[in-house]
């Protein structure tokens, strides 16, 4: 039985949209996820600024900023829906568009994470972050497009279970480990000032990761949220 | 329609399969006629859980909005239409206004059938409606409920009182120990056998 009916055409999108303006209201009203994520992610900049910030350390320390707080905050992606997920699934809805909505949320979430973050790297780290903002918003956001993916994926697979909160990160930083290398690396470079195409092989690979674990998302979407 | 059964016997269980929530283990569902993953089956059924299943953090208008766009949101404001005339018609002003967590259990269960009405279901199915409702609460579900039977839509409900199925269904089935009877008038059903009955399911 498939857990979520095909719409006709056309819906898919609008039901994308309906799902992820919900999700962002919830969460502007709860700030459950955001502060899950923003609250570390800023702890975890001062302590690692604490120590030899520099220019080199700069990149590890956003991408470990970034995995982490991601980790923390995307186990509370399904467990906001609770009885709602049901509801999702007794509708004739897209099962490709609440994956998609939920990743879009996850994403945004990170975004305002980064946003707010790179200042405090500017100021603590290397003023190359000021000076190379543009070129950094690649690796960025496909960075944490991959990290958005991949923690939807497992954060819906683990929802069901107790200890989601320690089990999300335990499953999600060894699988992002190809994609949190390759994002680091192209952000070292831009940070020591090679051009964008220098790193075009890391971006490459940051984007093939994408599209593969969304695709997967896609796929295995039905079978995950069965009950 | 009325599934009677005592307390674990299965009741939820086969609401939900009939709902489309849950896959049998064996066997079919067939629902208007076809299989339960057919589209456009579920835009057919609505479906009032044991537990909420509205966004707590979001008012119940928030609510109604959202989910009959999912039942067929065209983008040009259709969708409101539809939840704005089931808001209307079951919930009151005062309620519409008001986050889901601040709500009581019977405005939620009042607030849950709203939702479950937004897409004009041809078959409602209540898992156990009544319960945690006072007498006032319980009444005015009901006058509810009797509302839309009289407009022609099918009720499919679980519970384990007689007395609840007596006064809302027309037939009953009853459910024990895995076997679902052959369906009854409810003016049929022996209340103190069933009582036994369900005594006897309880251990």
């Amino acid at each position: 039985m498939a857990v979520f009916e095909a719409r006709r055409a056309g819906g898919t999108f609008t039901t994308l949209l309906l799902i992820l303006a919900k999700d962002l209201r919830v969460e502007w009203r709860t700030r459950e996820i955001v502060t899950s994520m923003g609250l570390p992610a800023l702890l975890l900049v001062i302590v690692l600024g604490a120590g030899h910030a520099d220019a080199a350390s700069a990149p590890t320390a956003m991408w470990v900023t970034y995995a982490f707080s991601a980790a923390l905050g995307f186990a509370r992606t399904f467990a906001l829906e609770r009885g709602g997920l049901s509801a999702l699934r007794l509708a004739p809805v897209d099962g490709a568009a609440v994956v998609l909505a939920k990743t879009a949320s996850n994403w945004l979430t990170l975004l305002i994470v980064q946003l707010v973050s790179l200042p405090v790297f500017g100021a603590l780290f290397t003023e190359q972050i000021w000076t190379r903002v543009g070129a950094l918003a690649l690796p960025l956001l496909l960075g944490g497009l991959a990290l958005a993916v991949v923690g939807t994926l497992l954060g819906a697979l683990i929802m069901q279970t107790r200890l989601r909160e320690v089990l999300l990160p335990l499953l999600m930083l060894p699988v992002m480990l190809p994609a949190l290398i390759a994002a680091v690396g192209a952000t070292t470079a831009i940070l020591d000032g090679q051009p964008v195409r220098a790193v075009s092989a890391q971006l490459q690979l940051l984007l093939a990761f994408d599209i593969l674990f969304a695709a997967t998302s896609l796929l295995l979407f039905d079978v995950i949220v069965e009950e | 329609m009325a599934v009677l059964g005592a307390n674990g016997s299965g009741k939820s269980t086969l609401l939900r399969i009939a709902a489309t929530l849950l896959a049998p283990t064996h066997g079919d569902v067939r629902i208007f006629g076809a299989a339960g993953g057919v589209p456009g089956v579920r835009g057919r059924l609505g479906f009032v859980s044991h537990e909420s299943l509205l966004y707590e953090h979001l008012t119940v208008y928030e609510n109604l909005i959202f989910f009959s766009g999912l039942y067929g949101g065209n983008g040009r404001g259709g969708h409101r239409r539809g939840g704005e005339a089931i808001a209307g018609e079951i919930v009151s002003a005062a309620l519409l206004g008001r986050r889901v967590r601040l709500l009581s259990r019977g405005q939620r269960q009042v607030a849950d059938l709203a939702r479950a009405l937004v897409h004009d279901p041809d078959l409602l199915i209540l898992d156990e409606p009544f319960t945690g409702l006072d007498l006032d609460a319980a009444a005015g579900l009901e006058q509810l409920l009797r509302a839309q039977a009289s407009r022609g839509r099918t009720l499919l409900f679980a519970t384990h009182d007689v007395r609840e199925a007596q006064a809302l269904a027309d037939d009953a089935v009853v459910l024990h120990q895995g076997h679902l009877a052959e369906p009854v008038p409810v003016d049929a059903l022996d209340e103190t056998r069933l009582a036994a009955q369900f005594r006897e399911a309880r251990g």
